[in-house]
């Protein structure tokens, strides 16, 4: 019941809730809403009881126009007990109290709006009052910007036009007449030559031409005078250019008839250039012409263009004189440009300087290319000549055997590039004052620096590529030698080529040195030819002496083939210049195949000589010529010439080439047994007789080496060094050889030890050394053999042959590792055999003591 | 960087000649090694190095009754292996079984060709394949269960005297086989020779190698005392480089498996040497990074650094052995180790130095 009541309130109360609403927005009253709890109420009583209990449906009722109160009253008395009657009167007086209370509420939400409504319509009203006044102020204002404006306008446009009729109608009268004469005039000028009025006349004449030559009458005038102006402006520029003399004045005149300055300029300029061109290619066919003639280069057709070639102290048949050559072209270049940049400064003024400095700096500097390159030919050329060598056509044959070594007289054409440096320098520096802005001085300083580096360079590139040629040379030299050997000649006893080159190349560096020092010594002595750079020049001297021996090295290190593995950051150097000049013609047989390995010896020999007594002597020669000179000593910088790094490497390259050489003939020893122990048969089955030829073949190898390290390893050399500076090492390897020796001693006990140590430029050494690998790989053929009793045999009588043969290639502490090696051959076969039954040492002694078998 | 590492060495009975890398679990390194005493019973050990305490060990013996002149192990199958061995100077060729703990061999099959066998090679893919290297031919086998039998053979016909060779692992069709001082490139396929550098060496060439990370580089070592590098590519034009640093012949050359700027060359003249090449594999920074899972960056440098800074070289001369040494492994388990075998029967285990490492790494 408590439940149902709830709902219905529920109910009752959204009900009232639109009911009031429908009533405030005027919808009460519509029919069906009226009719319908009329008719629920009239029709159905079951109805009216509920509504009764409820409540909700009477309540709608009420509200329609239909309720009557006193009915409803009655049948409410009639109907209800009085308790009930007590529930509605309650139930109806709260409803009545809930019922003002949400009417309260809506009025005065309405009124709210409605106040609120007003206050806005109140504002609006203001706002637009007070807009109205300041509209019409602009307006106002436009109107009187508009006025001004137009005011302004027409005053601005009578003046205007009053100006512009005023100045035409004056420039109309002035000149009229004059103007309608100037065809006439300058014609008549032009006839007779009279160029300087002709230019008067119409540079007067011009702006007015200038101005209405588009006009009428004017149109004929204007056309005729400026033909005749062009016809004036070329003869006057073809007088400025051909005429020097008379350039100022046409430029003058050129300058009234309108030319413009800039063009005036350019045109003089590249007159001028034209001129100093003409004498810079002729000078360079003389140089190309000298170079043929030094045999610096192939024949060309060159010479042929230049007219008078005696005039540059050419001569045919004749060395070209290097300082008549400096003295034509100072003559004839300088000259030009120095009266031509007189004459600019006079003519133009210094606003045309800059372009003045481009013309001439351009020029300049050809020349002072050309000037070099003919400088630094004669340098090759002397320094070729000096050190006997032909550039072109290297024939081998001629070129060692036509030259002596180099002679310490020859100055190697030193006092004549330094006479023609100095008529160069001086001439040059002579332009300093006209033209400071190209620095002749310093570009002059630097033509000497450059020539004079190269010259060094030169000489001792030539002394380089002497020792190269010789170096070359020994490959077929040796081949004819030992075809010359075969078939003796009685009476004429021949050096040995390795001897030969070897001397000669000990030659080239003691002598040739000595002599380029000494020529480059003529230098110092010409104080103006150094200036301040003394002590650059001796450095550069050092530097490219010391370049000579770094670069030897590194040609036989690409000469022996060995490369230069295992010497961090040794390429060969790039030295340039006149290195490359010098460098020898790339030759086939060079490239072809391993070098021989006597040429290994020979090369070892040579580094050792330049350590130990090359070097020595170029350090005294150089204190002799420079006392107290060069060197950055006081600078802090490194000395040029590093003798300590030198010899270093030199060591290097000597210890690299020994090894190579006892490896080459190793290998050919080794190739001997790889060879023998392949023909092996190992079925065969016969009782030895005599040592295998194998033995034979080794022997004669050893031999063969012996003949070549004896030829060249002066062994007294290492007993009693020549040279302070060599003692040291000398002594240093002979106590590295005394520590050898009780090592070998320990190793002996030990049975076994490294076999391949150090080898040093010895002939014991060397020998020892090849010995070593020889016996070593016929340890390793054996080890990979399997062999029979016989096979075992037979070895063991080569080992006893070969004993006391090798004791003769390897003495002292090296024959005990030969010894031990030998040893092991037979260990080795006995390891390897299938019987390991010996032969008995009288059976030994015997069988071994027969010659090898062939 | 000598001083700081400890002499690790190990010795055998008898002597040896043959040793090879073996398959390995962790980190312990292992290698194969057999004896070469003509007279005396041979064995095959597995010798296991470990890195932590720093101790070579025998790890397993297994009886063998020839000489062992050369072993190969199966690729995929640590039970199956091939050795070349020599009875009264007839080399052959037997495939065995490797029992898991000590004990004799178990004989399976004789590669029965018709001359001495010089070498055996595992097909680098096919664990049923091998090649055996006789006088004047190469021998394709087929190893099934119950034997093996000839599946093709390769002969150019010529009078060669073939000695070695090795089985390229980028392409099972070829195999490069060395004769005197030539190197033969074989087509497998045709059994043709397709190829070959005429003269690698100035004597007899000793061993070939092929580079396991970069296509067409093998490295030969021969008895002129030099290693050389070559591109299969370019086979007329002079070796990529040449090696020299030794003073006798080069027995063994071997490129490392994971970095192939790293080469072991082992010499008769008792010296082990370690070469760090990095301007001829410059490449192989590109294909190795990406297997070590190394990010781009670090590749890139080391490419950069292969190609430019770095400078080819000895890294080092091992000095350890007294007797020749015949050959030298790499360790399958740490790419930084290495073994040295001479002929007295001493092994020797070093690892790379560090600062190279670091060079190849970083």
């Amino acid at each position: 019941m408590a439940a149902i009541d709830q709902v219905a309130n529920v109910d009752e109360k959204t009900r009232r809730v639109r009911s009031l609403l429908s009533s405030y927005y005027g919808v009460e009253g519509t029919p069906s809403q009226g009719g319908s709890p009329r008719s629920e109420q009239s029709d159905t009583p079951s109805a009216r009881s509920t509504s009764r209990l409820g409540g909700g449906r009477a309540l709608a009722g009420l509200d329609s126009g239909a309720f009557d109160v006193d009915r409803y009253l009655q049948s409410l008395l009639r109907t209800t007990r009085l308790d009930a009657l007590l529930a509605k009167h309650m139930e109806m007086s709260s409803e009545i109290k809930n019922l003002d209370s949400d009417m309260q509420m809506l009025v005065y939400e309405n009124y709210n709006r409605f106040i609120s409504a007003t206050d806005t319509i109140r504002t609006m009203k203001s706002n637009v009052d007070g807009m109205d006044s300041s509209m019409q102020e602009l307006e106002k204002v436009t109107e009187s910007v508009a006025e001004r404006s137009e005011a302004v306008n027409s005053k601005l446009q009578l003046r205007r036009e009053q100006i512009e009729e005023l100045s035409q109608v004056k420039n109309l009268l002035t000149k009229l007449q004059a103007v309608f004469d100037l065809p006439r005039r300058l014609r008549t000028a032009l006839d007779r030559g009279a160029l300087e009025i002709a230019a008067d006349a119409y540079a007067d004449a011009a702006p007015l031409l200038k101005r209405y030559g588009h006009k009428g009458a004017f149109r004929k005038v204007a056309v005729e005078a400026s033909a005749c102006a062009k016809e004036l402006t070329g003869m006057l520029k073809h007088r400025m250019l051909h005429h020097k003399e008379e350039a100022a004045e046409c430029i003058q005149m050129l300058r009234k008839l309108g030319e413009p300055v800039e063009s005036l300029q350019e045109d003089f300029l590249a007159c001028m250039k034209l001129r100093m061109a003409n004498i810079l290619v002729e000078a360079e066919a003389v140089v190309a012409a000298m170079a043929v003639q030094h045999g610096l280069r192939r024949h060309s057709d060159a010479a042929a263009e230049v007219a008078h070639v005696d005039a540059w102290g050419l001569e045919l048949g004749k060395p070209p004189s290097l300082t008549r050559f400096a003295v034509e072209l100072d003559q004839r270049f300088l000259t030009e440009l120095t009266h031509t940049t007189v004459l600019f400064n006079e003519l133009f003024d210094q606003s045309g300087r800059r372009q003045l400095l481009k013309a001439t700096r351009e020029r300049f500097t050809e020349y002072i290319a050309v000037m070099k390159k003919a400088l630094r030919d004669a340098a090759e050329a002397s320094a070729a000549h000096s050190a006997g060598i032909q550039l072109l056509n290297p024939s081998s044959s001629e070129s060692a055997q036509a030259h002596p070594p180099p002679d310490p007289s020859e100055d190697w054409g030193a006092s004549a590039i330094a006479e023609a440096l100095y008529t160069a320098s001086n001439d040059v520096a002579r332009v300093q004052s006209l033209l400071p802005e190209l620095s002749p001085a310093d570009r002059g300083t630097e033509v000497v620096e450059g020539v004079l580096r190269h010259h060094i360079g030169a000489c001792f590139a030539a002394l380089e590529r002497r020792v190269l040629d010789l170096l070359h040379e020994v490959l077929p030299r040796l081949r004819s030698f030992e075809a010359a050997k075969k078939k003796p000649m009685p009476g004429s006893q021949q050096t040995h080529p390795l001897v030969e080159a070897f001397e000669g190349i000990g030659q080239i560096l003691l002598a040739g040195t000595d002599s380029v020092l000494q020529a480059m010594e003529m230098y110092t002595k010409r104080a103006w030819v150094l200036r301040a750079w003394q002590d650059v020049f001796v450095d550069l001297v050092q530097g490219q002496l010391q370049q000579l021996f770094l670069s030897l090295l590194s040609r036989f290190w690409s000469l022996s083939g060995l490369g230069s593995e295992g010497l961090p950051g040794h390429t060969p150097p790039s030295a340039g210049g006149a290195w490359d000049v010098f460098a020898r013609p790339p030759s086939p047989e060079g490239e072809l195949g391993p070098v021989e390995a006597g040429v290994l010896l020979l090369l070892a020999r040579v580094c050792s000589f330049m350590e130990s007594n090359a070097l020595v002597h170029v350090m005294e020669t150089l204190a002799a010529t420079f006392p107290g000179q060069g060197g950055g000593s006081g600078s802090g910088q490194p000395p040029a010439f590093v003798a300590g790094e030198v010899a270093r490497r030199l060591h290097m390259a000597m210890r690299a080439l020994v090894d190579g050489y006892v490896e080459a003939h190793g290998r050919l020893l080794s190739a001997a047994v790889r060879a023998a122990a392949a023909a092996a048969d190992p079925a065969d089955q016969r009782e030895p007789r005599a040592p295998q030829p194998l033995c034979a073949q080794m022997l004669q190898a050893l031999a063969a080496a012996r003949d070549e390290a004896a030829l060249l390893i002066d062994d007294s050399a290492a007993a009693q060094p020549s040279g302070g500076r060599g003692e040291e090492w000398y002594s240093s390897a002979a106590s590295g050889s005394r520590e050898g020796m009780e090592r070998n001693v320990a190793r002996l006990f030990q049975e076994r030890g490294p076999i391949f140590g150090e080898i040093d430029l010895t002939q014991a050494s060397v020998l020892a050394g090849i010995t070593r690998i020889g016996i070593k790989s016929f340890v390793e053929c054996v080890r990979l053999q399997t062999l029979n009793r016989q096979g075992l045999q037979q070895l063991q009588v080569d080992v006893h042959f070969l004993r006391p043969q090798l004791r003769r290639y390897a003495q002292g502490p090296e024959g005990a590792v030969v010894s031990h090696l030998l040893d092991e051959v037979v260990a080795a076969a006995v390891e390897r055999s299938l019987e390991p039954i010996l032969l008995d040492g009288h059976i030994l002694d015997r069988l071994s003591s027969a010659p090898p078998a062939q | 960087m000598a001083s700081s590492e400890k002499n690790v060495t190990y010795g055998l009975k008898f002597q040896a000649r043959a040793m090879v890398p073996f398959q390995s679990e962790g980190s312990q390194s292992r290698w194969l090694v057999g004896t070469n005493a003509l007279r005396d019973e041979n064995e095959i050990q597995v010798l296991e190095f470990d890195p932590e305490k720093d101790v070579l060990r025998m790890a397993e013996v297994h009886s063998h009754p020839q000489e062992v002149w050369q072993i190969a192990p199966c690729p995929s199958d640590p039970g199956i292996l091939m050795t070349v061995h020599n009875e009264e100077g007839v080399h052959t060729a037997s495939l065995w079984h490797m029992p898991p703990e000590n004990g004799v061999l178990e004989h399976k099959a004789e590669l029965k060709g018709t001359s001495s066998v010089r070498a055996v090679a595992w097909h680098p893919s096919e664990p049923d394949t091998a090649l055996s290297v006789e006088k004047a031919k190469l021998l394709l086998w087929r190893l099934g269960g119950a034997g093996a039998e000839i599946a093709s053979k390769c002969a150019s016909g010529g009078s060669e005297e073939l000695s070695g060779g090795a089985w390229d692992p980028h392409d099972a069709n070829r195999f490069c086989s060395t004769e005197g001082s030539s190197v033969q490139i074989w087509d497998v396929r045709t059994g043709r020779q397709s190829g070959a550098i005429s003269d690698a060496h100035g004597m007899a060439v000793r061993d070939i190698d092929f580079a396991k990370q970069q296509d067409n580089l093998v490295v030969t070592a021969g008895e002129d005392c030099k290693v050389r590098l070559w591109d299969l590519r370019k086979l007329e034009g002079p070796a990529l480089a040449e090696l020299g640093g030794h003073s006798h012949w080069v027995w063994q050359a071997r490129l490392n498996p994971q970095h192939d700027s790293l080469l072991l060359s082992a010499s008769s003249d008792t010296l082990v040497n370690l070469w760090y090449l990095p301007s001829h594999t410059a490449s192989e920074a590109r294909r190795a990074q990406p297997a070590a899972a190394m990010n781009s960056p670090a590749a890139k440098r080391a490419a950069a650094a292969g190609g430019a800074g770095a400078k080819d070289g000895k890294v080092q001369s091992y000095g350890d052995h007294e007797d020749s040494v015949y050959s030298v492994a790499w360790s399958l388990a740490d790419p930084w180790t290495f073994a040295s075998l001479s002929y007295d029967g001493r092994v020797a285990v070093h690892r790379v130095p560090s600062q190279v490492k670091y060079k190849i790494l970083i």
